[in-house]
């Protein structure tokens, strides 16, 4: 039987902050991404604002 | 479905209205990674919205990798719920063969490459936890789960980085792309 690998707390932030590094630089800039979204889902968003009050 | 009963607070009105300004277009990119579908994409984004309005108090600033990589998981996590409800797969046997994102080895050729190995459940969780700095109880509405069932995918998720390693330790061992 191997030895088990070990890693703690400090090890999971570092290889978690490295992950979602590589995560964000794998994905185009927010500005880069459009779409035009349909008028359901403006209407949902929009419900979704009232339900807080914000209108 | 249950939204906050809270009303939230003018500057909270405005990073919600950021966020959606900003990211939208990029939460529909990372939602038609994962649903062939736009109806099915776009309904991913609507849910990822509901998380985050929920969640807001949680979020650092708009224009930050933290808030980037929040609505990237969250979105990511939705869509694939959407998967998941049409599957036959049990839902721990579904968490255990969905990628979700791919994405590229940080090629440290240790902990930080298994972690993006690992299935997407697993991933964000740990996500959530180390980088975002999350707690149990704080991740599990973002994730739509009990406390309990964020604590056992955590547990799962170690479990799945410590196989990972193990493996890749093998003398002629390669590791396992879920």
């Amino acid at each position: 039987m191997g030895k088990q690998p070990f890693f703690d707390d400090a090890a999971l932030q570092a290889a978690a902050t490295q992950t979602a590094e590589s995560l964000l630089s794998s994905l185009p800039a927010p500005s880069a991404c459009q779409h035009v979204f349909s008028e359901l889902f403006l209407k949902k968003i929009e419900r979704l604002r009232r339900r807080y009050s914000w209108k | 479905m249950l939204y906050l009963q809270m009303l939230p607070s003018p500057s909270e009105k405005d990073k919600f209205e950021q966020i959606y300004t900003l990211y939208r277009g990029l939460m529909f990119y990372i939602a038609r990674r994962i649903l062939p579908g736009e109806a099915d994409a776009e309904d991913a984004v609507h849910q990822a919205f509901v998380s985050i309005i929920e969640n807001l108090k949680k979020n650092s600033e708009v224009r930050c990798p933290k808030t980037r990589s929040y609505v990237v998981i969250i979105t990511e996590r939705k869509a694939i719920d959407i998967l998941r409800s049409r599957s036959r797969l049990s839902p721990e046997a579904f968490e255990e063969s969905t990628r979700g994102v791919e994405l590229p080895l940080p090629g440290d050729g240790g902990l930080s490459d298994a972690m993006s190995r690992l299935p997407a459940a697993y991933r964000e969780v740990l996500l959530l936890r180390y980088y975002h700095g999350y707690t149990v109880r704080e991740i599990a509405p973002m994730l739509g789960r009990r406390p309990g069932a964020v604590q056992k995918l955590l547990t799962r998720a170690k479990a799945a980085l410590r196989k990972i390693l193990e493996q890749e330790d093998e003398p002629h061992g390669k590791a396992t792309v879920f």
